[in-house]
C-alpha cells in the first residue's frame, strides 16, 4: 500500500514538473506581497543575444573575413513600440532604430534614410497595420516612413510643418498619425500618407495649451493622452483635439511629477507615466488618481535610470526605454480585479 | 497736466522695466530669466521673440523646472498624502532627487547602479538634454566615456581582447581612452571621482582642492554616488543660471592668465609645458571665412585665444577620440559634425592636425587650410603625406584603422618629485597599450610629436626649437629616454630627446612588427628573371637573413647605429662601421680631419648627423647636378638639435653638442612645406635622389647572375643624397687631391709617374686620368654595389671581411658591404680584407674581371667580358 502511495507521489511530482508554467519572479512584482500583484517584471535586454537572437553562421563567417560589424546593442533608447512579436526601439545614442524580431529570431536596424543621410536623433516610433515603420527625428525635424526592409518610403514634415517631432502614435479609430511637436508646443495630425489634417495646442498653461509636450499615447477608443512635460501634467483629448481632462502637478510627492516623459495606456484604460527624475513609472486611472508606483533608481532588473519612452501592447506587455541603463525592459500588467 | 501725467507714467514704467541685459552676460552674471533655461510657459518659444523685453507676471516659475518643489499637502483631500490605490501599504511618501541620493534612510536609490551612469547634478541636466526637451543631445558618462555589457568600466578598446584594457588607476579617470566606434557621441566624461588619488596617478590635472569657481571661490566638485563633494559633474563647467556664453563658469576663450581670464579647461587640466608651447602662444589667426560650422566663432581669432578649442571639443563629433575636433576620416566625416552612422573606424587623429597644417582644397571633405590667410601659415604637412614615399598615415586601406602605434598608458610627461624611484617610468615600454599586430601597422602624428609641448620658436623659454619636445624615445642602447622640462642631460631624463631616439620607437627592436618586409628577392630574379615592369622587381634592396637583426626580415636601425653592436660577420665585439648618428664614426683618418674638404657643411670626424639629414622632404631642395658637378642647395647637415652626439666616456654616456649651431642650415630653410620625414617625392623618404639600381634592367640571368653595369654614364644626380655631405670631387677627381687636400682613401699609388689613382673615380665616373683606367666602355657602377647598406655593416649579408688575410688593424670596416649581385671569387663570399700593408677586394663583378691584367696580383683574366674574377689591392691608410 505504502509503495503504491509513494509511487503515486513521485508520479504526481513528475507530472507537475512536466507542465510548463510561467512563473513570475516573486521578488519582481508590484506591489510587493502580501498585496495582490499587478505588475510583473518580464525581462530586460540590450543586445539581440539577450532575446536569444543569435548571429547566423553565415554572418559569423562574414565577420571573420571582413572584421566585426558595429556592435549591435541598445545604447541610449528613447522610443519603444511592439507589434507582431517585433520590438522596435529608437536609440539616440547609436542613432538607429533597432528591430528585434522575437518570432523569427532576427535582428535588423535602420540608421539612415534613402539618400544615405544618417538619422540624427530618432525618438518616436510607431508601426501601422501594413508594417510601415514611422520614425520621428527630433533634430532633422521630420517623420520618416520605412518599410520592413528599412527602405524609406516617404517623409512627413520639414520646415514650417514640423519643428521638433518627438512622440508619435497612430489612432486606431481614424487611422491618423498624431505627432507631438515639442518646440512648437503643438500636436499635429497627419494622414498616413503624410497630408496634414489639423493641429491643436499652443504654448501656455491653460487647458489645451502645452509647455514642451513630449510623448503621446492613444487608447482603443481613439482618445489622445499627451504628456505635457514642463507643465507637469497629462492632458487627455478626443481624437479631434477636444480637451477632455487633465491631471498632475509638479512636486516630489508620490503621484506628482518632475520630468514626466513616456506615456502609455493599458487595455483597461490605466495611464502609465515614466518620470525620468524619479526613475519610476506611475500608474493613474482616468480620474488622475494614483494607482501604483513601480521601478526605482538603479541598474538591476526592475530598476531604471532616466527612463524615457513607454508602450503597452494588446497583451498588456509594458515596454520601457531605460535610457541610461542602455537597455529596454518589459513588464506585464496582470489583469484581474483592476480598479 | 496731461503731459506731466504721461511723463510720470513713462518714468514709472521705465523704473519698473527690467534692466535690459545683453544676451551674453559677463562671467558670473546670474540671471536665468534671460537665458534659454527660462522654460516658463509664458515666455515665447525659442524662435524669434526678444526674451529680454517681455515681462511676465509669473516669472518666478522659472525655478520649478529644475528645482522640484516639495509637494504641498493642502490640496490633498482629507490632508496627508494619499497612498496609491493598488498599494495602500506604501509608506514612503516622497521621491528623492539627484541631490539627496546618499541618504542612508532611503530605499536603494544609488546602490547597484552601474558605474557608468550619470549621477548627482548631471542626472538633472541629462533629464532634459536628450534631444527632445533640449536639442543639445549629449551622452555623458563617467570614466572611459562609455558602458560595457557587464556594467563595468573601463571599456575594452574595440579590436582588442580583454588585454587591451587600460590599467586601473590611470586612463579610467583621465578619459584618455574612449570607446572606438560610432555609437557614442563623445562628450567630456562626468560623474567620476576627482580626488588626490587621481591627481597622483595622472599628474596632468590640477590639485582638486584648487578646482573652484573663480567668482565665488566655491569648489566645483559635487556629490555623485556618495555625498562626498569630489565628483566632476556637468556643473563643474556649466552654471545653468548664468547668462555667460554657453552657461560656462569660466572663460571659453584664453584671454589671459588670471582666474577669470584663463580658458576654462585649464582650471582642471594642467599639461606640463603647455604654456610655453607653440600651439599655446601662436599668434596665427583662423581665417575669417570658410571655417566649418562648428568653428565659425574662431574667425579672425588668434590660436592663442582659441587655445584648447583649436584642437579639442568637449562635445565633439561622433567617432572622434580624445575629444578631438573633426578627428574622423574623410570617408565618415559629414558637414555639421556627424560622422556616418554605423561606421566603426571613423577616428582619424591626423585630421585635427590637418585642419591647420594643410592648404585649403576643394576636394577634401574634412576641414583643411583653416589658417591659410596668414602671411606665414603653419607648415603644410598634409602634402607630405601624399607623396611618393611617406609615413603611413594616409594609407588606411591596408591598415584598417587610424590608430597610433603607441598609445600612452601613462602621461607622456611627468614631473618627477624628489625621491621618486623613477623605475616606474623606465619600465613603461613607450606606453604600448594595444599589442602590435598586423592591424596596427599605421602611425599617427602623436607617435612622433607631442602637440602640447612642441616648440618651434627660439623664444620659447623651456627648450627653444624642439619639435619633438615631450616625447619619449629609445636610446641607441635600448634605454627608454624621457624628455622632461628642466631636467639635466644625462641618464634617462633630459630636456630634449634626440631625433634618432624618436625614430627608434619604431625603427628599432620593433621593426619586425611595424615595418613591412621588402618583397625584393635576388633569388627570384635568377629563377624568374627580373625586369623593371615584370612581376619580380630588380633586387635593389634586400636584407633577408640578417644575423645581426635576429629576425628573418627587416632591419633594426637601433642596432645598426649602436656603436656597441657586435658584428657577427667580422666576429668583432663592436660595430665597426656606421654613419655617425648616435656616435662619431670609425673613420678617423686624415681625410676627415677638421678643416679638410672631403665633407661639406662643416662636418668632420668629430661630428655626428641626424636621421633627418638624409630622411626628409625633397622640398628642401637637393641642388643642381650635372655630370660630375654637384652643387647642393644646402650642403651638410640640415637638421638642428642641440643634442647631436654623445661621447662614450665611461662609466656614463654623456651628451655634448659637437656640432655647433652655426653649421646647421635648418634655421635658414624657408619653405611652405613642412620640414621633416613626413613624405618625399623620392623613395625611402629621402631628401635627395639616391639611385640604388645595381644592374641594368633585365640583365640578370643564371648565366650572368650579376647582370650588366647599371649606368652608361656618370650623373651626380643619381647620388645626390650622398653629395649633400660628401664632396663629389672625392669621387670624380683623378687622383683625389683637390686644393692640396686628399679627399679619399680609396686610392692606389701606381708607378709610371701617374701618382695616385682615385679608385672611386674609376668605379663610378671613369674620370681617372681621362678615363685611361676604367671598368670598361659604358661601365659605370652605383655606390650601392659596394656600399649596399649605408647605415652600418652589422647586417652585411654578402661580404667576407677576413678572406685571405685579417681585419684591418684599426678594426674599421668602412661601410663596405657588397650588394647581392657582386659574386664571390676565391672565398665563400666577395671578400674585402687586409693583407698586410694593403687592402684587398676579391670578387667577381658582373661575371667578368674588373680591370686589366696584373693589378694587385693574383687571378684576373684580361679585360672584356667573360672570364674569372679578380683579387685587387689598394693602399691601406690607418685611422689616426
Amino acid at each position: 500500500m505504502k509503495k503504491a502511495k509513494n509511487c503515486f507521489f513521485v508520479i504526481a511530482i513528475l507530472i507537475l514538473l512536466l507542465i510548463p508554467i510561467t512563473i513570475y519572479s516573486a521578488e519582481l512584482v508590484w506591489p510587493p506581497p502580501p498585496e495582490e500583484a499587478k505588475i510583473a517584471f518580464v525581462q530586460s535586454f540590450s543586445t539581440p543575444e539577450d532575446l536569444k537572437i543569435k548571429k547566423s553562421i553565415f554572418k559569423k563567417i562574414w565577420e571573420f573575413i571582413i572584421g566585426e560589424d558595429v556592435e549591435n546593442r541598445v545604447v541610449k533608447p528613447y522610443g519603444v513600440f511592439s507589434a507582431d512579436e517585433k520590438i522596435y526601439i529608437t536609440d539616440s545614442g547609436s542613432r538607429r532604430v533597432h528591430i528585434f524580431d522575437t518570432n523569427k529570431k532576427k535582428y535588423s536596424f535602420i540608421d539612415s534614410t534613402s539618400r544615405n543621410m544618417p538619422l540624427k536623433s530618432p525618438i518616436g516610433v510607431v508601426v501601422d497595420n501594413k508594417g510601415n515603420i514611422y520614425v520621428s527625428d527630433s533634430i532633422i525635424g521630420k517623420v520618416f516612413v520605412f518599410d520592413q526592409k528599412g527602405k524609406m518610403q516617404k517623409e512627413i514634415g520639414g520646415e514650417g510643418i514640423l519643428t521638433r517631432p518627438v512622440g508619435i502614435a497612430i489612432n486606431p479609430v481614424n487611422n491618423y498619425l498624431y505627432v507631438v511637436d515639442t518646440a512648437a508646443n503643438k500636436a499635429r495630425v497627419f494622414s498616413l500618407e503624410g497630408k496634414p489634417i489639423f493641429e491643436f495646442g499652443q504654448r501656455g498653461k491653460k487647458d489645451g495649451e502645452f509647455n514642451f509636450p513630449t510623448n503621446i499615447a492613444i487608447d482603443k477608443d481613439g482618445n489622445i493622452y499627451i504628456c505635457d512635460t514642463l507643465n507637469f501634467r497629462i492632458q487627455i483629448f478626443s481624437k479631434d483635439g477636444r480637451f477632455i481632462g487633465k491631471f498632475g502637478k509638479v512636486g516630489n510627492r508620490i503621484g506628482e511629477f518632475s520630468k514626466p516623459k513616456g506615456i502609455a495606456v493599458d487595455s483597461e484604460g490605466h495611464i502609465y507615466v515614466a518620470d525620468a527624475m524619479y526613475d519610476v513609472v506611475q500608474i493613474f486611472n482616468k480620474n488622475g488618481e494614483l494607482l501604483l508606483v513601480f521601478g526605482g533608481g538603479g541598474s538591476e532588473d526592475g530598476k531604471m535610470w532616466l527612463p524615457a519612452g513607454l508602450y503597452i501592447d494588446k497583451e498588456d506587455k509594458i515596454y520601457l526605454a531605460d535610457s541610461y541603463n542602455n537597455r529596454a525592459q518589459v513588464f506585464k500588467y496582470l489583469k484581474g480585479k483592476g480598479l | 497736466m496731461k503731459h506731466v501725467v504721461s511723463f510720470f507714467a513713462i518714468v514709472i514704467l521705465f523704473l519698473n522695466a527690467e534692466t535690459v541685459f545683453s544676451a551674453r552676460g559677463d562671467l558670473g552674471d546670474e540671471n536665468i530669466k534671460y537665458t534659454k533655461h527660462n522654460l516658463s510657459a509664458f515666455w515665447p518659444a525659442d524662435a524669434g521673440a526678444d526674451i529680454r523685453t517681455v515681462k511676465s507676471p509669473t516669472q518666478t516659475e522659472v525655478c520649478v523646472f529644475c528645482h522640484t518643489p516639495h509637494g504641498s499637502t493642502l490640496e490633498d483631500l482629507g490632508g496627508g498624502v494619499r497612498a496609491p490605490l493598488w498599494n495602500r501599504k506604501l509608506s514612503t511618501a516622497n521621491y528623492f532627487l539627484y541631490d539627496e541620493v546618499w541618504s542612508p534612510t532611503l530605499e536603494a536609490y544609488r546602490v547597484n547602479v552601474k558605474p557608468s551612469v550619470p549621477t548627482g547634478y548631471s542626472k538633472l541636466c541629462l533629464s532634459c538634454h536628450d534631444g527632445t526637451l533640449a536639442i543639445g543631445d549629449v551622452y555623458n558618462a563617467p570614466g572611459s566615456g562609455g558602458y560595457s555589457s557587464t556594467g563595468q568600466s573601463p571599456i575594452p578598446l574595440t579590436g582588442t581582447d580583454a588585454g587591451g584594457t587600460m590599467p586601473a588607476g590611470s586612463g579610467r579617470y583621465t578619459g584618455d581612452t574612449r570607446l572606438i566606434g560610432a555609437n557614442l557621441s563623445n562628450d567630456h566624461p562626468i560623474s567620476f571621482v576627482f580626488d588626490m588619488n587621481l591627481y597622483s596617478a595622472d599628474k596632468e590635472v590640477a590639485d582638486p582642492s584648487t578646482v573652484v569657481d573663480p567668482v565665488t571661490n566655491k569648489t566645483l566638485l559635487y556629490s555623485g554616488m556618495s555625498a562626498t563633494r569630489n565628483n566632476v559633474q556637468c556643473t563643474s563647467c556649466h552654471n545653468p543660471h548664468t547668462t555667460y556664453e554657453k552657461f560656462l563658469r569660466m572663460s571659453k576663450w584664453n584671454l589671459g592668465g588670471g582666474p577669470t581670464t584663463k580658458q576654462i579647461c585649464l582650471n582642471c587640466h594642467n599639461k606640463l609645458g603647455w604654456i610655453d608651447s607653440s600651439h599655446k602662444i601662436a599668434a596665427k589667426i583662423f581665417n575669417a571665412t570658410g571655417l566649418p560650422s562648428s568653428d565659425v566663432n574662431f574667425a579672425g581669432k588668434q590660436m592663442t585665444t582659441v587655445g584648447c578649442l583649436s584642437c579639442h571639443d568637449t562635445h565633439t563629433i561622433q567617432g572622434a577620440e580624445r575629444l578631438l575636433r573633426d578627428a574622423v576620416d574623410s570617408a565618415t566625416y559629414t558637414a555639421g559634425g556627424n560622422s556616418v552612422a554605423g561606421s566603426k573606424t571613423s577616428s582619424a587623429i591626423e585630421n585635427v592636425c590637418f585642419r591647420c597644417h594643410s592648404r585649403a582644397s576643394a576636394s577634401l571633405s574634412t576641414p583643411h587650410g583653416l589658417m591659410d590667410s596668414n602671411a606665414a601659415p603653419p607648415p603644410d604637412i598634409w602634402t607630405q603625406f601624399n607623396k611618393t614615399s611617406r609615413m603611413p598615415i594616409a594609407d588606411t586601406a591596408s591598415q584598417g584603422n587610424h590608430q597610433p602605434v603607441f598609445t600612452l598608458s601613462q602621461p607622456d610627461e611627468a614631473t618627477i618629485p624628489t625621491g621618486d624611484p623613477k623605475t616606474n617610468y623606465e619600465k613603461v615600454l613607450l606606453g604600448v597599450v594595444i599589442a602590435p599586430s598586423s592591424v596596427y601597422k599605421h602611425i599617427e602624428c602623436t607617435d612622433c610629436h607631442n602637440p602640447h609641448r612642441v616648440t618651434s620658436n627660439t623664444s620659447a623659454s623651456l627648450s627653444g626649437i624642439d619639435r619633438l619636445a615631450g616625447m619619449r624615445g629609445i636610446r641607441v642602447d635600448g634605454a627608454v629616454m624621457q624628455s622632461v622640462a628642466n631636467a639635466g642631460t644625462t641618464g634617462t631624463y633630459r630636456s630634449m630627446v634626440e631625433i634618432s631616439e624618436v625614430c627608434f620607437r619604431c625603427h628599432g627592436d620593433t621593426y619586425d612588427t611595424f615595418i613591412p618586409t621588402k618583397p625584393d628577392s635576388y633569388t627570384k630574379c635568377l629563377n624568374q628573371g627580373c625586369t623593371s615592369t615584370g612581376s619580380v622587381s630588380e633586387p635593389t634592396r634586400t636584407t633577408a637573413n640578417n644575423p645581426a637583426s635576429g629576425n628573418t626580415h627587416g632591419s633594426n636601425k637601433r642596432k645598426e647605429f649602436n656603436p656597441n653592436t657586435p658584428n657577427v660577420n667580422t666576429g668583432q665585439s663592436f660595430n665597426s662601421a656606421f654613419h655617425p648618428v648616435a656616435a662619431t664614426g670609425r673613420n678617423t683618418t686624415a681625410i676627415f680631419a677638421p678643416g679638410t674638404t672631403a665633407l661639406l657643411g662643416g662636418l668632420d670626424r668629430t661630428k655626428t648627423i641626424n636621421c633627418t639629414d638624409c630622411h626628409n622632404t625633397e622640398a628642401l631642395g637637393a641642388g643642381t647636378f650635372s655630370g660630375t658637378t654637384a652643387t647642393p642647395t644646402f650642403a651638410g647637415p640640415i637638421t638642428q638639435s642641440s643634442l647631436r652626439s654623445y661621447v662614450e666616456a665611461a662609466p656614463a654616456r654623456t651628451l655634448s653638442d659637437v656640432n655647433p649651431a652655426s653649421t646647421h642650415n635648418f634655421v635658414g630653410l624657408s619653405t611652405a612645406e613642412a620640414k621633416g620625414p613626413h613624405g618625399s617625392a623620392n623613395n625611402r623618404l629621402l631628401r635627395a635622389n639616391y639611385n640604388t639600381t645595381l644592374t641594368a634592367t633585365g640583365t640578370i640571368t643564371a648565366a650572368n647572375p650579376a647582370g650588366s653595369f647599371p649606368f652608361t654614364s656618370f650623373n651626380a644626380g643619381n647620388f645626390a643624397l650622398c653629395f649633400q655631405c660628401h664632396n663629389v670631387q672625392a669621387f670624380t677627381d683623378s687622383d683625389g687631391v683637390v686644393g692640396g687636400n686628399q679627399l679619399t682613401n680609396f686610392r692606389l699609388l701606381i708607378g709610371g709617374g701617374f701618382g695616385n689613382l682615385n679608385l672611386h673615380a674609376v668605379h663610378l665616373a671613369n674620370t681617372a686620368f681621362g678615363g685611361a683606367w676604367s671598368l670598361g666602355v659604358g661601365a659605370y657602377t652605383a655606390c650601392a654595389n659596394c656600399h649596399y647598406n649605408v647605415h652600418s655593416n652589422v647586417e652585411a649579408a654578402n661580404t667576407e671581411y677576413v678572406g685571405g688575410g685579417t681585419l684591418r688593424p684599426d678594426g674599421a670596416t668602412r661601410l663596405i658591404n657588397f650588394s647581392p649581385v657582386i659574386q664571390r671569387y676565391t672565398y665563400s663570399k666577395p671578400a674585402w680584407y687586409y693583407s698586410g700593408g694593403n687592402m684587398r677586394c676579391d670578387l667577381r663583378c658582373h661575371g667578368n674581371s674588373i680591370m686589366g691584367s696584373g693589378f694587385g696580383g693574383g687571378g684576373g683574366g684580361g679585360g672584356g667580358f667573360g672570364g674569372g674574377g679578380v683579387n685587387a689591392q689598394y693602399n691601406y691608410y690607418p685611422n689616426q
